[in-house]
């Protein structure tokens, strides 16, 4: 399955990074194609996602499970719709006084009977899409830099 | 010899499927009938008299390749690939002194074509837009094997750009291009993009080969220093670094089959080599299951439909031209001082009026007298391809297969040159007493040399029933074969003919997933 992974600096103290990384409803926005993100408990969130193949716009919902919370430092999480299964973690390690690493992990599948279409494009989006997530998580912990949402 | 994996055909996607299997571990063998790989890739003297100059006997440019799964994942370019970029990318002269020269960016070809009819630049600018995102879905279907129309259509949401993409798909091309456009000029750019595929103008589904000329504006066109060829030479090497191997002059007389299971194969000579865990063949399906698999090994009802596979009465020949100079087109306002005019391909098929008589005179099976002409000047972008000072041009052009009248090939060829000449010469009169030498490869060469049926450089036609799911036939469409180990590529499968790679690729996956080497979708 398409797998992604991204370690990047961002220029906050790492309580914040972590702080911001866990509310779920902020961090929401930053993956390109959420148009949302709803809490149902401490641990389960709905990510209204929007993807768009050509001319095909693609409404979806992915309920989400955090399986290990580690706070300050570690987080893992898997993901699920009709259309795709998903996880990830992150981790997050102090190096500085206002400059904090994390390390992003994740991986997608496509399921159903366009999984295979779905995993391909996945693919060729994955990488793109991780992109576009670091460059907004930086944007929102630091407010000077562009913010990128295509989905 | 002997090898887990032996791949029958060494043009580009047979080398691109060996490729990939060496890089995954396999041991891999690839065996070419002739002393040059690329199939109907390469790039090679054909002139004898003139070796000196480097021709493309069948494609020429590159419509996107940096895009394409092979480019990247085989690192063509560290193994020796240099692409030029062909810009403008094409070029289309009219008799009347029109020109439209087409870039890469759109409103600049749209500036072009608006001196010809403004409403018509509007139209095109729309029309380019709305085929990318279609064809932006096209991506995911072609990077693989094809999907099935039920995964299709889960996807499928009703709109009205979903809807004009169906209906299109299987509008007949005159209906299309007149709906889209109001000039000649750019009817008979619809035109010419629409015989692409051999089909006539009033075939439904054909309209969507028109739409081939927008990948250009996205991907780009390029050209590779030296010829096509090097596509095929830099996939060699790739497959070499990996640890396969090659073997040119080994020519396949037939698959072995046992027990149901592919064994290896026998070349013409008499010579076994054994295939360890199967066999790919990169060459026209057709060939594969009449002549070289003993039919006892196959169901006569899948036989009955590999024999009606189509395969129309459509073939090329492509000349080849040794200059003295370059083509000034002053027809169409070149006075020789601007070098756009000498680097892109150009089209010729100036209305539908044109193309109907050409298509009639196919349908009547004569050699053209208004021939739909591919035109590659090479050396306006690459010298290399010619002695200094001195000039290669390729001309391609659809002929029958079998002229009227039983007349043979070998006493059409020079007709058959020299008219595709005067056609250009028409646009490029300076040419005329500039001809150093020429050559031509006639269907009846293709299928000698090549080995491709009926002159068919597709394999077989790109029709709506043989395209998608249905190439070549539904049960082969995921590249597998009623024999276990048997696998099929190259332009007879899956997404279809030019110099992509894909086939090669997809075909390649398929295998690694049938030996546990990439998950299962």
């Amino acid at each position: 399955m398409p797998t992604a992974q991204r370690t990047f600096d961002v220029q906050a103290p790492a309580a914040m990074v972590w702080a911001f990384l866990s509310d779920l409803e902020r961090l929401g926005p930053c993956l390109p194609g959420c148009t949302g993100v709803d809490l149902l408990s401490p641990t389960e969130a709905d990510w209204r996602m929007e993807t768009k193949i050509g001319f095909i716009r693609k409404r979806f919902v992915v309920r989400t499970r955090t399986t290990t919370l580690e706070a300050p430092a570690h987080a893992a999480w898997t993901g699920e719709s009709d259309e795709l299964i998903a996880s990830g973690t992150i981790d997050v390690r102090p190096r500085a006084p206002d400059r904090t690493e994390v390390t992003y992990r994740g991986t997608v599948k496509g399921q159903g009977p366009a999984r295979q279409l779905l995993n391909r494009y996945f693919k060729s989006r994955l990488d793109r899409d991780i992109d576009a997530f670091v460059a907004n998580v930086r944007t929102a912990l630091q407010p000077e830099a562009a913010p990128v949402s295509d989905p | 010899m002997i090898a887990d994996w032996i791949v029958v055909g060494g043009g580009h996607n047979g080398l691109t499927c060996a490729a990939y299997l060496s890089k995954a571990g396999e041991d891999v063998l690839v065996l070419e009938r002739r002393d040059v790989l690329g199939g109907c890739g390469t790039s090679e003297p054909a002139i004898p008299e003139l070796p000196g100059f480097t021709f493309n006997p069948g494609a020429f440019d590159l419509l996107g390749i940096r895009e394409q799964p092979f480019f990247r994942d085989l690192e063509l370019e560290k193994h020796g690939l240099e692409l030029l970029t062909v810009e403008p990318m094409f070029l289309m002269p009219f008799p009347d002194g029109h020109r439209i020269f087409f870039w890469r960016d759109l409103h600049r070809t749209a500036e072009e074509i608006a001196t010809i009819s403004p409403r018509d630049a509007e139209r095109y600018v729309t029309w380019v837009e709305f085929w990318a995102q279609a064809f932006e879905m096209l991506d995911p279907i072609n990077t693989g094997a094809p999907p099935s129309f039920a995964a299709m259509a889960s996807l499928m949401e009703d709109s009205p750009e979903v809807e004009e993409l169906l209906r299109v798909m299987m509008m007949p091309a005159r209906q299309y291009i007149y709906e889209t456009f109001d000039s000649t000029q750019m009817q008979g750019l619809g035109a010419f993009m629409a015989l692409q595929t051999k089909s006539s103008l009033d075939q439904p589904g054909s309209a969507l080969a028109m739409t081939e000329l927008v990948m250009s504006h996205y991907g780009g066109v390029y050209r590779p220093r030296g010829g096509i060829g090097q596509v095929s030479a830099a996939v060699a090497r790739a497959l070499e670094s990996y640890g396969g191997r090659i073997q040119p002059e080994a020519a396949v007389a037939e698959v072995l089959v046992q027990d149901g299971r592919v064994r290896g194969v026998r070349l013409e000579g008499g010579e076994r080599v054994e295939a360890r865990k199967g066999v790919v063949t990169a060459i026209a399906p057709q060939t594969v299951f009449l002549e070289m698999i003993a039919q006892e090994h196959l169901e006569q009802a899948f036989l009955h439909r590999v024999r009606h596979l189509q395969n129309d009465n459509t073939a090329v020949i492509k000349a080849y031209y040794a200059l003295s100079a370059p083509p000034q087109f002053s027809p169409v306002g070149d006075d020789g001082s601007r070098p756009e005019f000498r680097i892109p391909a150009a089209m010729i098929t100036p209305s539908v009026d044109y193309a109907d008589a050409m298509w009639a005179e196919i349908r009547r099976r004569e050699i053209p007298a208004h021939p739909w002409i591919w035109c590659t000047f090479s050396t306006g972008l690459d010298p290399s391809m010619a002695p200094p000072g001195q000039h290669a041009l390729g001309l391609h052009c659809w002929v029958p297969y079998a002229l009227a009248d039983q007349r043979d090939w070998d006493e059409a060829k020079e007709e058959a040159a020299m008219r595709m000449f005067d056609t250009y010469c028409a646009y490029a009169p300076n040419l005329k007493d500039k001809l150093l030498g020429w050559a031509a490869r006639t269907p009846k060469d293709w299928e000698q040399i090549v080995g491709i049926p009926k002159g068919n450089n597709f394999h077989i036609d790109m029709v709506p029933h043989q395209v998608f799911g249905f190439r070549p036939l539904p049960e082969l469409s995921n590249y597998r074969t009623p024999i276990g180990g048997l696998y099929l590529t190259g332009a007879g499968t899956h997404p279809g003919p030019a110099i992509t790679g894909l086939p090669g690729h997809n075909t390649a996956q398929e295998i690694l997933r049938d030996l546990g080497k990439v998950e299962d979708d």
